[in-house]
């Protein structure tokens, strides 16, 4: 499918912008050219004179004082060169906070090693460095680690007997609490109320390219090279130079092409402090490339939140009130993002709709895991999938059409800008702008919903198990304050912009291409973009938060506007179409920047259409559709392949991904045999219904965020799609949703000891069918265990063989 | 084999593998145990990327006598005498092949990591079939990974080279 037949709709409100093609038309995007063609240089690929490997050796248990690190063995064996743990360092630096909002989390730092307690499994705890890497892997296996073990604590609710920090028994890191007014008046004047427990499973962003660091220091040790960094360059960068006692500048980060960010890579972690320890210690280049086993357990993990949820409502599906506690399995330290994670989910809980009052308590809480960061939609997929799937329940109970529900409560486009508050403790959010009602209009119309709940009604006569579902979500985007930009006009003519911006696939580079040659009239065959480096200019603060096009491209934007003035000023008469007129202007640069100091909301439904099998419990994905205002789309294929890409995400947080611990804080997924992502064949074919609604007057651009939006309402869609395939709104209460979260809810086997198809039937017809196609009345049914652990063991087995075939 | 090995001092084997890459004969010592992947990848032949290391993702997919193999589980030594096919010749910067440009003009590559594994995979079933249906497309790709795009543009980038008509429901 080429972006151009996808089912995208353009709003009137830009039309007729003109869009000047590159000159040559046989690429989609110039930077493609070197990834197709092998001559990619990710961080694995560089290679420097002299350069050393590093290997990391990890706690094997969850939760321990460590009696001793035993490394003479190690530092004997064939082609080392260096062995250190934490006693061998006079100091050890701790990875610091980047997001100050909960100044305690100070208390819970990781040190880069662990000196006298581990805290999970993963931690690092010792270096290995020597002159290859399969002879470092076997040297960091003859280190002797002495670990008296604790209990550990693997559960949000349970009590810490050996707490993960001494100084905090209950081991809540920190906390928010967003309370408007009080819920239970609030609840007792409403005609019905809702209470729910829902879990969302561990997850990360898994990049397909693992992390990696090359570091490298000139003779004097005045100045280091990194190749690796990406994401926060300007932290990392400025994190690195604190440790080494440098100024920023004298850490210069080189190009490297990025295999996937998705919120956990480029995050400060360990092993920036080691791998340029190392190389200062031996003054060797050193590389360090994680493998994928440790990488499952040390990039952040993501997700793992309770959700305890009470929604008070009048009968005529007015609702009054939200009340939620949250419980995040915060891991064992804090990591840069700090309490912003916790922050989230109560910002993101409300969604789209108008509560009269809100009561939402998000607690993090310390567990013997990997720490907690992001990935793509951290807080809102889970506030969206809790949010949602609760907003189907409550429907169901007042027997009310879930679309129905959901439009009588949502805010509309007169009533923006919205200001959500969340009490004295916290600042509100303004929802900038938007057509909320408009863009489910859409999405209701793309789906084509009264046409597709009459072929479900067809299907479910026939025996079919199918259900359709909606997943609603606001999508914040655009934080981090200030960005710049370097534009160059060059001796020949030639126009380069200059950014420590990280170009990981998203399409930074060509977009900023189109926002210059937009405003200067100059064809995009004659501007470079060069990204991810501080070689050349080191201003901006980086790439996250889909914040690209809002901040960089706004910058952009302003630094073409300062050059076309230049010119103007210059020459009126200049035509900016003509080469010479940039070769006289040049060589001359101009620093561009955007400042915004709160996040632009995109807002956007999800619906899917999903099918299960009845005798497997293997769940198809037939539909997906996503609509999303994005206020204005720069580059609409790239665009496009972000919401998609980030529904597949959703797709695979919803059904396989998941990273379970045991009680020991074993980490249960830790290989690409456990950890399950989609193939092509539990891809359905994603459709994006693009809406470009003007309104935003937070950036010259009038854009919203794009990277994230995909993933957001995905989960809350799906899930209710499956809960209406059961019939059943309560049935689905955690992601992912695996065939045993379905067992206790379809029919027994049939035949000789219930080993057969489950062909017995699945009668729609015996039960209450609500308006909209959701179902009440749930029968009763005693399913044996033996029966329960005979059906997981089919139907996990036909999804094992279906997906790898 | 013999007459190529080495022992080292230290009692370390050493030995000298051979094989074609890209139509060109390339010799290098290595040790025994060396996984294909790493050995391509230290004759220069940075294409193929280590994703997992252990046979699943497939960003290290390369054609060992034409047919696709994951080259991370496989040892060097058992491609001797074999021809190998690389990302790196199928086409170049200045003469891409048609598969290559469609990759880019279907957007069917984000960050371009798994994308010469896809490719390798796509070469493979072209020569095979170069009129493969839209299910064999898939079939094909099933096998690898990709973390950004959804797999439906990569779908459609093959069909376009192959002139595959986009099947008019291709959902699940």
């Amino acid at each position: 499918m080429t972006p151009d037949q996808l089912a995208t709709k353009v709003r009137p409100a830009r039309q007729g912008r003109r869009q000047i093609d590159d000159d040559r038309p046989e690429w989609g995007r110039r930077e493609d050219v070197p990834l197709v063609t092998g001559q990619g240089e990710y961080v694995g690929d560089v290679s420097r004179d002299g350069e050393l490997f590093l290997r990391v050796v990890r706690s094997p248990v969850a939760h321990g004082r460590i009696v001793s690190v035993g490394l003479e063995a190690a530092r004997a064996a064939d082609g080392v060169e260096l062995a250190l743990c934490a006693t061998d360092l006079d100091d050890v630096p701790e990875i610091p906070l980047r997001v100050h909002n909960r100044p305690e989390l100070r208390s819970y730092l990781q040190p880069v090693l662990a000196g006298s307690v581990v805290r999970y499994v993963g931690e690092p705890v010792a270096i290995v460095v020597g002159r290859s890497q399969r002879e470092v892997e076997d040297a960091a296996d003859l280190v002797e680690l002495d670990i008296q073990e604790l209990v550990p604590v693997v559960d949000v609710e349970s009590v810490q007997k050996d707490p993960v920090w001494e100084s905090t028994p209950d081991g809540r890191l920190c906390s928010f609490v967003a309370r408007t007014a009080d819920f239970q008046e609030a609840a007792q004047e409403a005609d019905l109320v809702v209470t729910q427990v829902f879990d969302t499973a561990r997850d990360t962003g898994l990049p397909l390219e693992t992390r990696g660091l090359v570091a490298e220091w000139n003779a004097a040790a005045t100045e280091l090279h990194l190749w690796g960094p990406t994401k926060f360059v300007r932290f990392t960068r400025a994190s690195v130079a604190e440790w080494f006692h440098l100024e920023p500048a004298q850490v210069v980060c080189h190009h490297v092409d990025v295999g996937g960010m998705f919120g956990p890579r480029g995050e400060l972690y360990p092993e920036d402090f080691l791998v340029p320890l190392a190389a200062l210690k031996l003054r060797r280049p050193v590389k360090w490339i994680e493998d994928r086993n440790e990488h499952f357990l040390a990039i952040n993990h993501s997700r793992g939140q309770r959700h305890r949820i009470t929604v008070a409502v009048d009968a005529d599906g007015r609702l009054r009130g939200l009340k939620d506690e949250i419980l995040q399995d915060f891991g064992a330290y804090a990591r840069p993002i700090g309490g912003r994670l916790t922050e989230i989910p109560v910002e993101a809980i409300p969604g789209p709709y108008r509560w009269p009052v809100i009561d939402v308590t998000c607690h993090a809480v310390a567990t013997n895991k990997t720490p907690m960061g992001t990935m793509r939609g951290p807080g809102t997929f889970d506030a969206g999938f809790v949010r949602e799937r609760m907003m189907d329940i409550v429907a169901a109970r007042l027997e009310m059409d879930p679309l129905e529900f959901r439009r009588r409560n949502l805010i509309t486009a007169e009533e923006m800008p919205y200001q959500q508050d969340f009490g004295g403790e916290m600042h509100p959010s303004v929802y900038d702008s938007g057509d909320f009602p408009l863009v489910l209009d859409e999405l209701s119309e793309a789906v084509d919903v009264q046409l597709v709940r009459a072929e479900i009604h067809r299907r479910r006569m026939e025996g079919e198990l199918v259900g359709f579902g909606v997943g609603l979500f606001l999508a914040h985007a655009g934080l981090g304050v200030e960005e710049s930009i370097k534009l160059e006009v060059t001796a020949e003519g030639r126009l380069r912009l200059l950014t420590a911006g990280s170009e990981i696939g998203q399409g930074l580079a060509t977009m900023l291409r189109i926002v210059v040659a937009e405003v200067l009239g100059v064809p995009q065959a004659r501007i470079d973009v060069v990204t991810n480096s501080t070689e050349h200019f080191d201003g901006g603060t980086g790439t996250f938060s889909a914040r690209s096009t809002i901040f960089s491209g706004s910058a952009a934007h302003d630094a073409a506007q300062q050059l076309l003035a230049d010119l103007r000023s210059t020459d009126p008469a200049a035509d900016p179409s003509d080469p010479d007129t940039w070769r006289i202007l040049g060589p001359r640069s101009v620093i561009g920047t955007h400042r915004q100091s709160s996040p632009t909301f995109g807002f956007g439904v999800h619906g899917a259409v999903v099918r299960i099998d009845p005798d497997t419990l293997a769940v198809t994905v037939e539909r997906l559709v996503v609509a999303y205002d994005c206020g204005r789309a720069i580059d609409r294929p790239s665009l496009v392949g972000q919401i998609v890409g980030a529904a597949m995400q959703g797709v695979g947080g919803t059904f396989l991904q998941h990273l379970p611990f045991d009680e020991h804080g074993q980490p249960q997924s830790t290989t690409f045999m456990d950890y399950l992502v989609p193939t092509v064949y539990e891809a359905p074919d994603v459709e994006v219904v693009l809406l470009e609604l003007a309104g935003t007057d937070s950036n010259p651009l009038g854009v919203k965020g794009g990277g994230e939006a995909g993933i957001m309402g995905a989960g809350g869609a799906l899930a209710n799609a499956v809960a209406d395939a059961l019939g059943v709104p309560d049935s689905i209460t955690r992601l992912p949703i695996g065939p045993d979260a379905l067992l206790p809810f379809v029919p027994p086997l049939a035949g000789q000891d219930g080993i057969g198809p489950r062909s017995c039937g699945w009668d729609y017809a015996k039960r209450t069918e609500a308006r909209g196609g959701t179902l009440l009345i749930r029968p009763e049914r005693h399913v044996p265990a033996a029966l329960v652990g005979a059906s997981a063991a089919v139907a996990l087995a036909w999804w094992w063989i279906r997906r790898r075939p | 084999m013999t007459d190529e090995e080495r022992h080292d001092g230290d009692g370390s084997t050493r030995l000298t593998v051979s094989y074609g890459i890209n139509g060109k004969v390339s010799a290098r010592e290595i040790d025994p145990s060396e996984s294909l992947l790493d050995d391509l990848r230290a004759r220069g032949f940075t294409g193929a990327h280590a994703g997992c290391e252990h046979g699943v993702c497939g960003a290290c997919t390369v054609l060992v006598d034409g047919e696709p193999v994951r080259s991370c589980i496989v040892l060097s030594v058992q491609v001797q005498g074999a021809a190998v096919e690389t990302v790196e010749g199928l086409g170049t910067v200045d003469r891409p092949s048609d598969l290559q440009q469609a990759f880019s003009q279907c957007r069917g590559l984000q960050c371009g990591f798994c994308t010469p594994g896809f490719l390798m995979l796509a070469t493979a079933l072209l020569r095979r079939d170069p009129t493969p249906d839209h299910e064999a497309i898939r079939e094909a790709v099933s096998s690898n990974l990709c973390r950004c795009t959804g797999y439906h543009s990569i779908v459609e980038a093959i069909g376009r080279v192959s002139g595959t008509p986009r099947s008019s429901h291709d959902r699940g």
